[in-house]
């Protein structure tokens, strides 16, 4: 029993960390309905302020705790809600969760350029020292842990008070339901809304310097796995309940210590256990507690009144339009892809070579989410699936990587599958859930294993027979892509496609015709995880070798904002974010190398405008000066001659 | 035995009892109304027939089979087909895209690999019921625009018509009129009556519009904060005077 | 034309792609890699009358910072005394191309290509913790030399990592377990990532105890790349009673695990890390790395009193890289340039890549002037060396002190290949 109350005072720490970000999560989903995804992104920034003031710049300790918390953190706070999500608040909860997404991908890419990607050791403490320990329940907890605890249940507590008894709490709570019914109560919903995230951002604050002296060095990714437990705190506190929440942090804290102590250690349970922990709650309160479900989108009673969309900038049926579209890809193509050969030669073609590679991996997520609007944050672990298994088939049994190609293909395909069947029925931010939760367990004990990955050395993809040449290989790599293009395509028109534009338009009419959702987005979900894995066995062959560290969960994360700022409904969007992938971090390279780090930050920021631009922000501007094309031709012609 | 009964149903939002132990009926090929002043339950009351809400109490039967839990899709494949308050159709595609992927859904013949060796096209079948449809509507020249270009008007028809494709015995009709103004009013009401005559579909109707109400069904219910106030032949409940002071909220 | 028709005509068509795929596939095999020293194109490329040009891939940006660009220093500084002297056989040595592989497996074997292909160097100088170049620079049996952490280093026998090009990674060695036997314990623990390399060190570690006699109280490779929960593993390091905890992971999760050890109040417990032996890990976290021990298979940068080639090599360093943290990556730079050097002056004046690499190849006792036990380059492209020696340093007040050592010289050696035991044995003459 003393044990087990030793591995639960050493989880009330983390847990409390846990429940201090689930309240600032709760706060900001109950006000605007997002899932702040870049909550973790805040507290980080809020970190490395304190880390910069007090250990670079010499700052007394409260002053550095005062800037970084008081005022970095709500301001942090007040510049998401005023530049993003206020705009967003009436919008769809995928559209809200892309944006999140993008903040998640872009900001420690920001932050990176700004604070350095220096190793910074020995995060200074917030509070208490962690040089002092104390005993507590029999167990000995340092300064900083026992901090920590002590922030969490006050700031639970107060904000609690707030929400119950003050007016502006209840007004937080109208907000989100019907932004339009709150003003026409005479009540700013804007300035409601602008309060719960500058709270937030207080609160991401605090987490982030507590959260920061628990390690030794203050590194961006601590703060991405935060915010993993800190949603499946959330979760437990279905939202609402912030006592619940408070209790649903600690179940997690203590629960990850508690089965790392007791877990038979290396034994496949522990591995796969205790890296998703925090996942597998919280994918499992998604699956089982109904309260959760039940919240579909909330349409505002009155979103009749807001003006609407405005129409997409350019009408697809214009045959001009599709002939300068058509022109432009003639010379445009051959331009870029041989051009630049005469000043690179060879590598570019290998540039190339792997831009049409990722294209093909892209085109996954055009099948997926341009057809069926869903979420998937899986999709480059997809094509490790078949990069492994292409490699696997030629290793042991010498097997052609084309076959492997398509055998790939296929096993993607029926884990892609197997990974949508709990999560479909949920939808939504929730299948987003599911399918991080997979890449994380992919990266952490799936693609270790050593039949799978091969361990150490990884596994060898050779070329084919008679495509081992640069050039041999790269007009293999054009053909599969046509092949998948052509089956994007082909889906989209077909039956399925069909369906799924009618879910798109309104999932509950298609339903009343007799559509089943959960079919319909299922078939989509296999064949995107096909195309995945049939471009991750070409990647594999490309670059001769892959291990199991390639395809970890943030590429999956930018490659769908990088697709969804190209244009996610277009093959060409696919193409486009495949080429980009390849040859933008190469010309960074090349010519302004300081500016490799915001490589991420560049492809993020097209989610930031999907709200107003579903269609892609590259997408948006080419219609645009399309348009305007036309508009000068228009002139022309009306001009006397 | 009727084709839809719903008995004994009863709804609660938090505090709110919004339907409480309601029964109606619908025969097959009927014609019936549901009437009532704003917030009396008419929606939510489709919602839990149409299977988006669980009623808390009561059984809604169809067609001999106890409803129960089943989802939407099944419900619709059963024969059920409804119309929205507020219209929810396919952004961004033709009124006869609309028609056609209710058909496809209908014949549930389509599948990924017709899809993959380009067989996934209309057939010439399916064109042929869209046409008539559209004839029936009155809609033929406007169907090859996009749905956001039509006028409220043609949009609550293009939303009939993909109820009707679906061929459902009985058909949830969610204030159609709501936005009209009185030439589309009527024009809909016409084309009502011709499907009740064509294809024998029941009807259950919510409406605001009293005149719409006294031409196209022969049964009345009124609703009132979730209580059924009268039920019976149309004429005759809306001579009864306590409907009259729900609605117009004075002693006749 | 019918629609009917034309529909039929397009899915003939694509139903002949598929199947013209398939008889492809179905056709074809996989190309063989090549490699070897088949005296294929490039033998003379980077080689002029004046000078040779060679290359360098290393890991200058990337996830796992910054030890592994230093490589370069110590490979200029070897050559700045050797062109000071008018270069080998008339040529100077030139680092002309370096490029960052970013710790990014697809850029790796980009920029080897752009060594190979494009700069066409002689040959090539490379560390980074991801080594997939290796396989496609074994093809191209470029002459390579670099830091053996990867496995790649094994693809052919033109690759020449810097203590030999094999690892054995779960074999079993006597070093830890006679440590522990030092420190004056019987009981041990090893800890890892799940990470393939790191969980497989862990594994030989785990060998190594159970060989020698030495009880493991923990063996867990389960930990996350970024977790921050060790209390399970340090209550069970506490229960167990182990007095040494070796790792299998980067400064990150070394200092989690003392930092734990610290919080339980389990001073007497000892541990030994993988990496971390350079000044500028030490300043960051000087008081979590008291007593850590650190088993090197190189002269100590402390011991220059009593290996000269280290003083030369820290006087080298002076003079040319003044400003910079001394790093181990510099040292095998150095040790590597020296192998370069040795096998172009046997090449002669005609020189080739094969016959540099064929010179390497017969070289049996190379320490590069007694910094590191010698290497069989007949054998130890594929297996391990003849001799198994450490030297070992341990951070005391806040300085790295070397300790253990025996006969003049700050290493301790077994028996090799296939000790039985953890006695020690003479450590012979270095030369």
């Amino acid at each position: 029993m003393s044990r087990f109350i030793t591995f639960a005072v050493f989880g009330l720490s983390y847990g409390c960390v846990y429940s201090l970000a689930a309240t600032g999560l709760v706060l900001t989903f109950r006000t605007s309905g997002v899932f702040n995804m870049a909550f973790g992104a805040q507290a980080y920034g809020s970190a490395a302020v304190y880390y910069a003031a007090v250990k670079e710049s010499h700052w007394n300790r409260w002053a550095g705790l005062l800037l970084a918390v008081v005022v970095v953190g709500p301001l942090l706070g007040f510049a998401l809600d005023r530049v993003l999500f206020r705009h967003i608040r009436t919008a769809p909860q995928v559209v809200k969760l892309i944006t999140a997404l993008g903040l998640l991908v872009g900001i420690p890419s920001v932050a990176q350029f700004f604070f350095g990607t220096d190793n910074k050791p020995n995060p200074p403490d917030a509070f208490w020292s962690s040089h002092t320990f104390y005993r507590f329940l029999g167990s000995r907890i340092d300064g900083n842990q026992l901090s920590i605890i002590v922030t969490a249940v006050a700031v639970v507590v107060a904000l609690g008070l707030f929400l119950r008894f003050t007016s502006i709490g209840l007004q937080m709570r109208a907000v989100v339901e019907s932004p339009r019914m709150v003003q026409l109560a005479g009540i700013n919903a804007d300035r409601v809304g602008t309060t719960a995230w500058v709270l937030s951002g207080l609160i991401a604050g605090l987490a982030g310097v507590l959260l920061a002296p628990t390690h030794t060095a203050l590194v961006d990714r601590d703060f991405t796995l935060l915010l993993v437990a800190a949603m499946a705190a959330a979760a437990f506190g279905r939202l609402i309940s912030l006592p619940l929440t408070l209790l649903g942090g600690l179940a997690v804290g203590v629960g990850q210590e508690v089965l790392a102590g007791y877990l038979p250690l290396n034994s496949v349970w522990a591995k796969g256990l205790r890296p998703s922990f925090p996942f597998l709650v919280l994918v499992g309160l998604l699956l089982f507690l109904p309260g959760l479900r039940q919240r579909r989108d909330t349409t505002d009673p009155l979103a009749a009144c807001d003006p609407p969309t405005p129409a997409l900038a350019a009408s697809h049926g214009d045959p001009r339009l599709r002939r300068i579209n058509r022109v432009t890809a003639l010379v445009g193509i051959p331009a870029i892809v041989f051009l630049p050969m005469l000043a690179y030669h060879h590598t570019w073609l290998n540039v190339m070579t792997l831009g049409v590679v990722f294209s093909t991996i892209m085109l996954s997520i055009t099948a997926l989410t341009g057809l069926s609007g869903q979420i998937s944050l899986c999709q480059f672990s997809l094509a490790g699936v078949g990069a492994f298994t292409a490699g696997q088939l030629a290793t042991r049994y010498d097997l052609s990587v084309l076959w492997g190609i398509l055998i790939g293909a296929a096993v993607a395909a029926a884990v892609g599958a197997l990974i949508s069947l709990p999560a479909l029925r949920l939808g939504g931010v929730y299948l987003a859930l599911a399918t991080l939760a997979f890449a994380l367990m992919a990266d952490n004990f799936l693609f270790p294993l050593h039949w799978v990955g091969g361990g150490q050395s990884g596994v060898q993809i050779p070329k084919p027979v008679g495509f081992s040449g640069e050039w041999a290989f790269f007009f293999l790599s054009v053909v599969v892509l046509a092949i998948c293009g052509g089956i994007v395509v082909l889906v989209r028109k077909g039956t399925t496609g069909q369906y799924l534009a009618a879910l798109r338009g309104s999932e509950t009419a298609a339903a009343t015709i007799g559509i089943s959702p959960a079919r319909a987005k299922f078939t989509v979900f296999a064949v995107s995880a096909g195309i995945a894995g049939a471009g991750g066995a070409l990647y594999g062959s490309s670059v001769t070798s892959v291990n199991s560290d390639q395809f970890n969960f943030f590429l999956s994360l930018a490659f769908m904002v990088l697709v969804l700022t190209t244009g996610v409904r277009t093959v060409e969007g696919a193409v486009n974010a495949g080429i980009a992938f390849a040859v933008i971090p190469f010309l960074l390279d090349k010519y302004a190398s300081n500016f490799n780090v915001l490589v991420f930050a560049l492809f993020a920021y097209g989610s930031l405008t999907y709200a107003k631009h579903p269609e892609g922000i590259v997408e948006f501007q080419k219609r645009r000066s399309l348009a305007a094309i036309t508009r000068w031709l228009d002139r022309k012609q009306v001009a006397p001659t | 035995m009727a084709l839809l009964e719903a008995t004994g149903i009863s709804k609660r939002f938090g505090g709110i009892e919004a339907l409480s132990e309601l029964s109606l009926f619908v025969d097959a090929g009927d014609a019936v109304g549901l009437v009532g002043p704003n917030g009396a339950g008419k929606t939510t009351l489709f919602n839990c027939l149409l299977g988006l809400l669980r009623p808390d109490t009561g059984r809604v039967i169809f067609d001999g089979r106890d409803l129960g839990g089943m989802p939407i899709h099944r419900r619709a494949r059963f024969g059920i087909g409804r119309t929205f308050q507020r219209m929810e159709l396919f952004t961004e595609m033709t009124g006869r895209e609309h028609l056609l992927v209710a058909e496809r859904a209908r014949r549930r013949d389509g599948a990924l690999w017709k899809d993959l060796l380009n067989r996934g096209g209309p057939s010439a079948d399916e064109i042929g019921r869209v046409d008539a449809t559209l004839d029936l509507l009155g809609i033929t020249d406007v169907a090859d625009l996009p749905v956001e270009a039509l006028s409220m008007g043609h949009g609550r028809l293009v939303e009939l018509g993909r109820a009707l494709m679906t061929e459902p015995k009985l058909l949830l009709l969610d204030e159609p009129s709501s936005g009209l103004d009185r030439t589309e009013s009527l024009a809909l009401s016409g084309v009502l009556a011709r499907v009740q005559d064509e294809r024998t579909t029941a009807i259950l109707l919510v409406e605001h519009d009293l005149d719409m109400v006294l031409r196209s069904v022969s049964r009345l219910y009124v609703l009132d904060f979730g209580v059924l106030i009268a039920d019976g032949p149309t004429a005759q409940v809306m001579a009864d005077a306590g409907v009259r002071r729900a609605y117009l909220g004075q002693a006749v | 034309m019918s629609q009917v028709a034309t529909v039929r005509r397009r899915s003939s068509r694509f139903a002949a792609l598929v199947v013209g795929v398939a008889v492809v596939a179905a056709a074809c095999g996989n190309s063989k890699t090549t490699g070897g020293t088949a005296a294929g194109p490039g033998q003379t490329d980077g080689v002029t009358a004046k000078e040779i040009d060679v290359g360098a891939l290393v890991a200058k940006t990337g996830l796992l910072g910054n030890q592994y660009f230093p490589l370069t220093y110590g490979v200029q500084a070897y050559f700045n005394e050797i062109n000071a002297t008018g270069g080998v056989n008339g040529r100077l040595l030139k680092l002309t191309k370096v490029h960052d592989d970013a710790t990014n497996p697809t850029r790796s074997t980009a920029q080897a290509k752009a060594l190979v292909e494009v700069d066409k160097v002689f040959a090539v100088f490379a560390s980074s913790p991801i080594f997939p170049a290796g396989t496609y620079l074994a093809q191209k049996a470029v002459p390579t030399f670099g830091t053996n952490f990867n496995a790649e280093w094994n693809s052919g026998p033109t690759l020449f990592g810097h203590n030999g090009s094999h690892n054995d990674y779960t074999g079993a060695f006597p070093f830890l377990p006679w440590l522990a036997k030092q420190i004056g314990t019987t009981t041990a623990a090893s800890i890892a990532y799940t990470v393939a390399s790191s969980a497989d060190c862990s594994k030989g570690m785990v060998n190594s105890f159970n060989k020698f006699g030495i009880k493991v109280g923990l063996a867990d490779q389960s930990l996350q790349f970024g977790a921050s929960d060790v209390s399970g593993d340090i209550q069970r390091i506490k229960e167990s009673g182990a007095g040494l905890v070796a790792t299998c992971m980067d400064p990150s999760g070394n200092t989690l695990i003392a930092k734990g050890l610290r919080q339980a109040g389990l001073t007497n417990v000892k541990m030994a890390w993988p990496n971390g032996y350079d000044n500028e890990t030490l300043a960051s976290y000087k008081d979590l790395m008291e007593g850590v021990y650190f088993g090197l298979q190189h002269v100590p940068f402390e011991s220059a009193d009593q290996v000269p080639e280290m003083k030369h090599f820290l006087d080298a360093m002076k003079r040319d890289y003044p400003n910079e943290p001394l790093r181990e990556t510099m040292l095998f730079g150095w040790i590597n340039a020296k192998l370069f050097v040795q096998g172009l002056k046997a090449a002669g004046k005609d020189v080739t890549r094969k016959k540099v690499v064929d010179a390497i190849n017969k070289i049996t006792n190379f320490s590069a002037d007694g910094l590191i036990p010698p290497i069989d380059w007949t054998k130890q492209h594929t297996g391990n060396g003849p001799y198994d020696c450490n030297a070992v340093v341990q951070v005391q007040h806040g300085k790295f002190v070397p300790v253990f050592g025996t006969g003049g010289t700050p290493f301790v050696c077994f028996n090799s290949p296939n000790a039985t035991t953890t006695d020690t044995v003479p450590v012979p003459k270095f030369s």
